[in-house]
């Protein structure tokens, strides 16, 4: 991982760290974080200097989480169309440069220029944590859910490994692990592929007032947690202060995950080697909105059922020649 | 109102349902993997967005077919002459859970409801059991020819 630090995002980064520590606002109390409102992280781009330690402690932390495949590989069918995902090797396993599913976090470097200076931004990257996430409403099986704190799982039990929620998320955030899981039990061959891995915000540690990992450790407090409208403040308060933009607060119809930066999130995402496990950070639509907007179709359709039979019962009264009931309806 | 329905809505019943089946094993996810989503003309069955949409669409023409046929029922006495078959009966019952199921769910997709994970598991695989059950019952009414109603 890249250690290098520019000379101006280490004042910036010292002069920010300062302030937060002298203001002890870097992490909210306990009992914010555990009192089920929902949460939301801010991500300052300036402070990060890419040192890793907040990787290294996500995977520290959540090793009891990963994927451990136990024999070989099923042999999918069709073979064309469903690809093994393995990462269980060692050396596969190593990795920390992109998402997987035994790397839930990983920093993405920006290098390039903005206003005519050059920048150099580290963007730790791991799940948006979508308000309305369609990797939870459209999972088929109930596997990929919302807690009512927003935090986003993948419930490793239940999970089929189809990929569906990395398909319909706008980052394609979530990695399989074939090999693994329920559809193992059930048709191996024909239905699911593994179980789909992501960030859970340490949804367990919350739950025992402690911070998530990344944050716990993070020596420049980069992030911070807590309610979404405090957050939400913050992020403009900074932005204001630094002249900088915002990602995240309305992507997908707003993430509580923002992300705060000196340089557009446009350049920043121009800058950034994209690909798979490596996500972007360009304009995200909310994803959920034509699903949602057809939910009207459910509230006209009993109405319009009822409308339907009154008026053809009024247009033709009792004169309909109704002597044949006799026939069967199909 | 004459106890033999009406052409039309048959034909919207029978479109509604095959449409709402097809895309509820869309959701699953089936046509990708298995090639129908290769067909021509069936390329929008790969695309989810697409698949839940139009499967949103198809619960809710049944959901007013079936508001439209009890409403019906209840308001024409001629209609009470006959009674529902056996066969009628459980596919209506199970027409019933799959749609009930499928409006929580259509509500679970609005921003900020959460259900727990366990009330989710439910739902989906209630939704999905009665609608494989529906498909099944369908066919066998369809291949013995068993009516809705019958005289009484």
């Amino acid at each position: 991982m890249s250690n290098k630090l520019s000379r101006r995002s280490f004042i910036k980064a010292s002069l920010i760290t300062a302030g937060a520590v002298a203001a002890a606002g870097v992490t909210r109390p306990l009992s914010a974080r555990a009192s089920g409102a929902e949460l939301c992280t801010l991500l300052d781009l300036q402070q990060c200097i890419a040192c890793g330690a907040c990787v290294e402690a996500c995977r520290e932390v959540n090793e009891e989480k990963f994927p451990a495949p136990e024999g070989p590989m099923p042999d999918m069918i069709p073979r064309n169309k469903v690809k093994i995902a393995d990462w269980s090797l060692t050396e596969k396993r190593e990795i920390d440069d992109r998402l997987t599913p035994y790397n839930w976090l990983f920093i993405q470097p920006a290098v390039g220029e903005y206003n005519g200076e050059e920048f150099e931004i580290n963007i730790p990257r791991r799940c948006m944590h979508c308000r309305n996430a369609p990797c939870s409403n459209l999972c088929p099986f109930g596997a990929a859910f919302t807690q009512n704190n927003g935090i986003v799982r993948i419930h490793p039990d239940v999970c089929m490994g189809g990929a569906k929620c990395k398909a319909v998320c706008p980052w394609h955030i979530p990695e399989r692990q074939s090999g693994v899981g329920l559809h193992l039990d059930l048709l191996p061959q024909y239905a699911g592929n593994g179980v789909m891995y992501k960030c859970d915000r340490c949804y367990n540690r919350l739950k025992e007032g402690e911070l998530p990992a990344c944050i716990d450790v993070c020596p420049e407090n980069v992030q911070q947690i807590g309610p979404r409208n405090e957050i939400v403040e913050k992020a403009h308060q900074m932005t204001k202060e630094m002249d900088g933009f915002i990602y995240g607060e309305t992507e997908n119809g707003g993430t509580n995950t923002i992300y705060v930066s000196p340089v557009p999130f446009d350049v920043l995402d121009r800058a950034t080697d994209k690909g798979s496990g490596s996500p972007h950070l360009g304009p995200a639509a909310d994803s959920m909105a034509s699903a949602n907007t057809m939910a009207l179709a459910t509230i006209i359709a009993p109405v319009a059922g009822v409308a339907g039979a009154v008026a053809r019962f009024l247009s033709l009264g009792n004169s309909d020649g109704g002597g044949k009931e006799g026939q069967n309806e199909r | 109102m004459n106890a033999k329905p009406h052409l039309l809505l048959k034909i919207l019943y029978g479109a509604a349902a095959v449409t709402a089946l097809f895309t509820g094993f869309g959701n699953m996810p089936l046509w990708g993997r298995y090639y129908v989503a290769d067909l021509p003309g069936l390329e929008w069955s790969g695309d989810f967005f697409i698949n839940v949409n139009v499967h949103i669409l198809a619960g809710s023409l049944l959901l007013c077919i079936a508001t439209y046929v009890l409403t019906a029922t209840m308001m024409d006495e001629r209609l009470r002459n006959s009674r529902m078959t056996l066969s009628g009966r459980i596919r209506g019952f199970l027409l019933a859970m799959a749609l009930a199921t499928g409006i929580l769910m259509v509500v679970k997709n609005l921003p900020g409801v959460h259900f727990p994970m366990a009330t989710l598991i439910v739902f989906n695989f209630a939704h999905m059991t009665a609608a494989l059950l529906f498909m099944i019952a369908g066919l066998l009414s369809l291949i013995f020819r068993h009516p809705w109603r019958q005289i009484r």
